[in-house]
């Protein structure tokens, strides 16, 4: 076998030891990772905690967005009906769509991700358990305020894609829209935090052996997942704020007068937009994978294939998103261009749909409760699908699209995609994290009343959408003959939701929380790891992974794993802890010393609530005050990790020794910061790519660039400060001073290049609230002006802690992530200075 | 960074392929050159889809996982290739 | 059905106005369709056999299913088939449906969108205004009429489904859309972009006539000067000239829809009332409580004669 770190495969064969361990190892394990007490529920980090505080919380905004859905069937039940006044119903379903998108539907699998990760790849936790804290209660705490502006009428009403003008000042002049702009965007932080730790986590702390062609499927699926949230949520975070600043500011963005153009919004946020669905839709199929094997009792058949579908889906998706504009008036050969996509991006899914059909008939399927819901969830998400490759044919789509049809469409992909493999989901995880399981006989009666009131209101709205029904209409005329569907849609409905009701009892009579020990155990019968006996600690000891369902191959194992024969039997270094591994091959590199509790977190993420919150009600001084509150509480969090411990190298079992503290490429702080500089990458190209737009689109409104050749200076700047950024690293050899000073100096440069290149755009007297030119561009230099801001906070924070002597030498992981960070910054600032001056020059 | 590559290489040409389709389609009109050269560039994707097709059954074995990484390979050169044909028909067929 | 004078249900029948095409913009899309509806039906149906054989099959059927092979040919080969096929047929259809390939010899109208009403503009061949309407449109029967989309303040989206698929009416740009009538007739059509507000009550007409009645129709376009009298009087008193225009009189408003010919128009409110006096009468005086949010207010001062009054004299503007 061939090694990616030179790590020697051979001394797997150490496992399992023999000899036996003392047993006040456990006892220490236990005291590390110990049950919090009163108050301290709220400082946990653990993920056993923080995994279900994030499901629940999700779940919570699922039966409150379907708690709308129903208000509105019951407006719809009849023509005419005045139940529900019309402002309330235009805020009922752009509420019901954004919360269940944003509030419900990513949340939910970034919280089983969560939740179920470490466990399945025996890891004590994920890599960064602060900043998954900080993730959950930033949601938490924003999207109840947001849902709560429903209760005050001041909830937004410009339906979930918000496109303008319909959202201008012009035409929605109140808070609603900023509701949704600056909660959407607060919340869109919290899921990027939550993909950073995802990829981290599935990349870097897989049990040792579990090679990529070994890896539980449903962590291809989080990695699949969390990529994508890294290169589509910054799509919509960039028009959020473009559009907020034109509320805000009146610069013209979207402005088709000014020179901007409503369709640059439909282009930013569909790019968020569609892969979106699959950005749900995958994970589902991720724990549909899992289920389907344990539910027919043998492996799945396919794993390569639905691996190759993923990743296939992952790419295909984010070339569809124009199809959500083919009635806009785009030419017959783009939109041919995004039909193709949308043809190429069913087949991953059909590949999936099969496997799981053959994993079925190799096996000896179960008709229990997670059996149902995978059955359903099949015949529900290939309708959809079907229904899906329809509206992908352009001539076809002209007639549906925006119609019932594709409120039709849409159900049945994400229920059946979604929904109920998150109920098989429930049904086969909840015997992890509670003493009991549920009812297998009332799960049958949860699976037929959903199951059956799922069609029967979702299939007519397809027969509505035929016969002219629009979408987003809070009432409609009886001459048109939509009573009959709409009044059956309305009963369907209702059954859903009953079987919904149903579901909470059963959550009621038997959900009992005991994350770690005690649950109910393996009583399905899986074979992956996260059915290990557990603790708060995960699996007493990290096994070395031969196969990918280790537990069907190896019956010894749970019984060699709770005496401690694997890895990492104890706490090496008296801290919390975890193995860190090779990317691909999961060989042992280094153990991280993982942060503990701490309220940090939690107070950052109030205060980041409290600054959008203030922003949205334009209570700008304590938007102000909680701004600086947050970024004191992130740096004081912060603070207390990339510490050192006094060893140097430690023995995580039967001799084999790692580094306790490794920089560089090959640290976990490293791989967070490379992602976070994609992100930011991509919300700069994002805007690059918008300037061009507007360019293509409006070329009547186009002035003359500032001069390129005046640029030298700004050029010169940046690549200065680059230098002095990547300069950084190599002088913190002779001391701490000289890294900062390199730092600060960089930061210096930069700020300079920004002010040089800002003042030759207002010398060319364009005006940001007069022309989407002039707006495009000094965005740019607000982004640029943001991350500056950034970098130097950072920069004083190095200098801080060299001041009190906790820059390690020769390396530091806080130098190396500023470095990175710097020398993102420069770059960025360098292409914006040459692309701004480029576009329409001729 | 070399398995990544191997493992996306369909993916990757399928994503280069688009992205350029899209910018041309977007900046450059849909006139006659324009659809030339898109059919020029998915000539080429296809190309370089069989070469790399071809690379990959010439590897030789190695272990298991690298067995794994190239089978999934090959039939990810298969999708992507597939993708990259539909893609280019708008520019023979939508006019 | 098609020749009833009335604005009649176009829904509440089989088939339903997208299975029930009356031009060629709509007929091919129609096929599209119903091919596949029924294609997709049966895909359904096959994919549910095959979970039946997975889950009750015998073990010869089951052990057929259960390998990469079956995953290759169900998940991989059948759909790159069907596929490419459909894909021909979406991109062909597009092109010969697309409003960029046009004769010139088109009947060419302009329509914009309003919150929440249509400005209807008849041009000539060189696109000089003809005739100005509001929220219904009168076509001769069997000639392609082609359609300038345009929007005043948000999107909108126009969508007569019996006569072509929609198009967005995007504000700054001019969406082109085809669309023909071969048979003379009533067409219900609804603005299909929320656009806030009552966007649900954004109704729209197409009337299309045989050759010569659309003739007589042309004809009847010029204004008649009406009886003023009474109704006249207090349409002017009372601010109504402020938004709408009756041409031939001194009412010039530009806000809200022209009235010159309200009286002959099917509809009242965008497509969402019949057109009587009464109605006529009951959306002056409270057109917020028929269609909430819409931009004219209710004019509850007067009193019963003169919403008579002022109804009549509308009514009578042919």
């Amino acid at each position: 076998m061939s090694s990616e770190t030179g790590f020697d495969p051979a001394l797997y064969a150490r496992f399992p030891t023999q000899e036996p361990r003392p047993p006040e190892e456990e006892e220490e394990l236990r005291r590390i990772w110990c049950k919090p007490k009163g108050w301290e529920y709220l400082t946990v980090v653990n993920n056993n905690y923080v995994g279900i505080y994030y499901l629940g919380t999700a779940f919570l905004f699922f039966l409150l967005a379907g708690v709308l859905a129903l208000l509105m069937r019951v407006q719809l039940a009849a023509p005419l009906m005045e139940i529900v006044p019309q402002a309330t119903y235009n805020q009922l379903f752009t509420m019901h769509g954004t919360v269940m998108m944003f509030l419900f539907a990513v949340p939910v699998v970034e919280a089983a991700g969560v939740l179920l990760l470490p466990q399945m790849l025996a890891a004590r936790d994920l890599p960064f358990p602060r900043l998954s804290a900080y993730a959950f209660w930033a949601y938490a705490v924003g999207g109840l305020c947001f849902f709560a502006s429903l209760f005050v009428g001041l909830a937004p009403d410009g339906g979930w894609f918000m496109y303008p003008p319909l959202t201008s000042k012009a035409y929605s002049p109140g808070i609603n829209t900023d509701f949704w702009l600056l909660g959407i965007g607060f919340i869109e932080i919290s899921a990027i935090a939550g993909a950073i730790e995802i990829i981290v986590g599935v990349l870097r702390t897989r049990a040792p052996g579990m090679t990529l062609d070994k890896m539980p499927i449903f962590a291809w699926a989080m990695l699949v997942f969390a990529v994508m949230i890294v290169i589509a949520f910054p799509s919509v975070i960039l028009a959020t704020l473009l559009l907020e600043i034109e509320r805000a500011l009146g610069w013209p963005f979207f402005d088709a007068a000014r020179g901007g153009d409503p369709l640059l919004w439909q282009h930013l946020f569909w790019f968020f937009g569609h892969p979106e669905v699959y950005i749900i839709f995958l994970p589902a199929a991720g724990m549909m994978s899992m289920i389907v094997a344990t539910v027919a009792r043998t492996e799945l058949v396919g794993y390569r294939l639905i691996v190759l579908a993923m990743l296939a889906t992952g790419f295909i998706s984010f070339g569809v998103w124009a199809h959500h504009m083919f009635t806009t008036g785009m030419p017959p050969m783009t939109t041919g261009f995004f039909s193709a996509a949308s043809m190429a991006v069913s087949v991953p899914a059909g590949i999936q749909v099969f496997s799981w059909i053959a994993t079925l008939a190799v096996g000896k399927p179960r008709f229990n409760a997670p059996g149902l819901f995978v059955m359903g969830s099949i015949v529900v998400f290939v309708t959809g699908g079907l229904t899906g490759v329809m509206v992908a044919m352009v001539p076809f789509d002209w007639q549906m699209h925006d119609s019932y049809f594709i409120v039709a469409h849409l159900h049945y992909v994400l229920i059946g995609g979604m929904v109920f493999p998150l109920f098989a989901a429930f049904y086969h995880w909840i015997p992890m994290v509670s003493r009991r399981a549920l009812s297998e006989r009332l799960a049958k009666w949860v699976f037929g009343l959903m199951f059956v009131g799922m069609n029967v209101a979702f299939m007519p709205m397809h027969l509505a959408g035929l016969m002219g029904m629009p979408r987003r209409v809070y009432t409609y005329l009886l001459e048109h003959g939509w009573d009959l569907p709409n009044l059956v849609s309305t009963i369907g409905a209702f059954l859903l939701a009953l079987g919904i009701l149903l579901f909470l009892i059963d959550l009621a009579r038997n959900f009992r929380l005991a994350p770690g020990e005690g649950n109910a155990g393996n009583v399905h019968g899986a074979g992956t790891l996260e059915w290990l006996p557990n603790a708060l600690y995960a699996a007493r000891s990290i096994p070395v992974v031969n196969s990918r369902e280790p537990l069907w191959d190896d019956p010894q194992m749970s019984d060699d794993v709770a005496k401690g024969r694997y890895f990492l039997p104890r706490s090496a270094t008296g801290l919390r802890e975890t193995i860190v591994t090779s990317p691909l091959r999961a060989e042992p590199q280094y153990l991280q010393i993982m942060p503990g509790p701490s309220p940090w977190p939690l107070a950052a993420a109030v205060f980041t609530a409290g600054f959008f919150l203030g922003l949205t009600v334009q209570a700008y001084p304590f938007a102000i005050a909680s701004g600086v509150l947050a970024v004191v509480g992130v740096l004081r969090w912060l603070w207390e990790t990339d510490r050192r411990v006094g060893m140097e190298g430690v023995d995580i079992g039967a001799d084999i020794r790692v580094p306790t503290y490794v920089t560089g490429p090959k640290s976990h702080g490293w791989w967070a910061m490379v992602i976070l500089l994609v992100v930011m990458g991509m919300i700069f190209a994002m805007a690059l790519f918008s300037l061009a737009f507007l360019w293509s689109n409006q070329p009547g409104h186009w002035a003359p660039p500032a001069p390129l050749a005046a640029a030298w200076t700004v050029l010169l700047l940046y690549a200065a400060a680059l230098a002095l950024a990547v300069a950084a690293r190599a002088l913190l050899r002779r001391g701490a001073g000289w890294a900062v000073a390199a730092l600060l100096l960089s930061v210096l440069a930069a700020g300079a290049a920004l002010w040089l290149d800002h003042g030759q755009w207002r010398a060319t007297g364009l005006i940001p609230q007069a022309s989407g030119q002039a707006a495009s561009v000094f965005a740019l230099q607000a982004l640029q002006g943001c991350a500056l801001v950034i970098g130097a906070l950072m920069a004083a924070y190095c200098a801080a802690r060299a001041v009190r002597g906790l820059v390690s030498q020769p390396a530091n992981n806080t130098i190396d992530v500023t470095m990175l960070f710097l020398a993102y910054a420069a770059g960025q600032g360098l292409v914006g200075a040459l692309f701004t001056r480029v576009i329409g020059i001729g | 960074m070399r398995s990544w590559a191997i493992l996306l290489a369909g993916l990757i040409v399928w994503a280069v392929h688009f992205f350029l389709l899209y910018g041309i389609g977007e900046f450059a009109g849909e006139g006659k050159g324009p659809r030339l050269a898109v059919l020029a560039i998915t000539a080429l994707a296809l190309a370089v889809v069989a070469m790399l097709a071809r690379l990959l059954l010439r590897a030789p074995g190695g272990d298991g996982f690298e067995r794994w990484r190239g089978r999934l390979a090959l039939a990810g050169l298969l999708l992507g290739g597939l993708a990259v044909l539909w893609q280019g028909l708008p520019a023979l067929l939508a006019r | 059905m098609n020749n009833r004078a009335d604005p009649v249900p176009i829904g509440g029948s089989w088939p339903p106005p997208v299975l029930d095409p009356a031009g060629p913009f709509s007929e091919p899309v129609t096929t599209l369709a119903w091919a596949l509806l029924i294609g997709g039906a049966v895909v359904l149906l096959v994919v549910l056999a095959a979970l039946g054989i997975a889950l009750f099959g015998s073990a010869r059927l089951k052990a057929r299913l259960g390998g990469e092979k079956a995953i290759w040919i169900g998940g991989f080969a059948f759909p790159a088939v069907v596929l490419t096929g459909l894909l021909i047929w979406g991109l062909m259809l597009t092109s010969s449906l697309s409003a960029t390939r046009i004769a010139g010899d088109e009947m060419r109208v302009r329509i914009v969108g309003e919150m929440w009403w249509w400005r209807v503009h008849y041009l000539d061949g060189d696109g000089r205004e003809m005739l100005r309407d509001a929220n219904e449109l009168h076509i001769p029967v069997g000639r392609p009429v082609l359609l300038e989309l345009d929007a005043a303040d948000v999107i909108h989206s126009f969508w007569v489904p019996r006569l072509g698929g929609k198009m967005d009416m995007i504000p700054g740009r001019t969406n082109r859309l085809l669309i023909q009538a071969d048979r003379p007739g009533v067409y219900k059509g609804q603005c299909a972009e929320y656009c806030g507000g009552p966007h649900a009550l954004m109704g729209f007409v197409v009337i299309a006539h045989a050759p010569e009645d659309f003739a007589r129709w042309q004809a009847s376009r010029t204004p008649a000067a009406a009886a003023g009298g009474r109704g006249l009087d207090l349409f002017l008193s009372s601010g109504c000239a402020a938004c709408h225009t009756i041409r031939g009189t001194p009412a010039n408003g530009l806000a809200g829809p022209d009235l010159t010919h309200v009286g002959s128009r099917h509809t009242l409110g965008a497509g969402i009332l019949p057109n009587n006096p009464g109605t006529m009468a009951g959306w002056i005086a409270d057109s917020q409580a028929i269609k909430p949010g819409n931009r004219m207010p209710a004019y509850r001062q007067f009193d019963g004669a003169e919403l008579r009054a002022i109804g009549d004299y509308l009514a009578a503007l042919k």
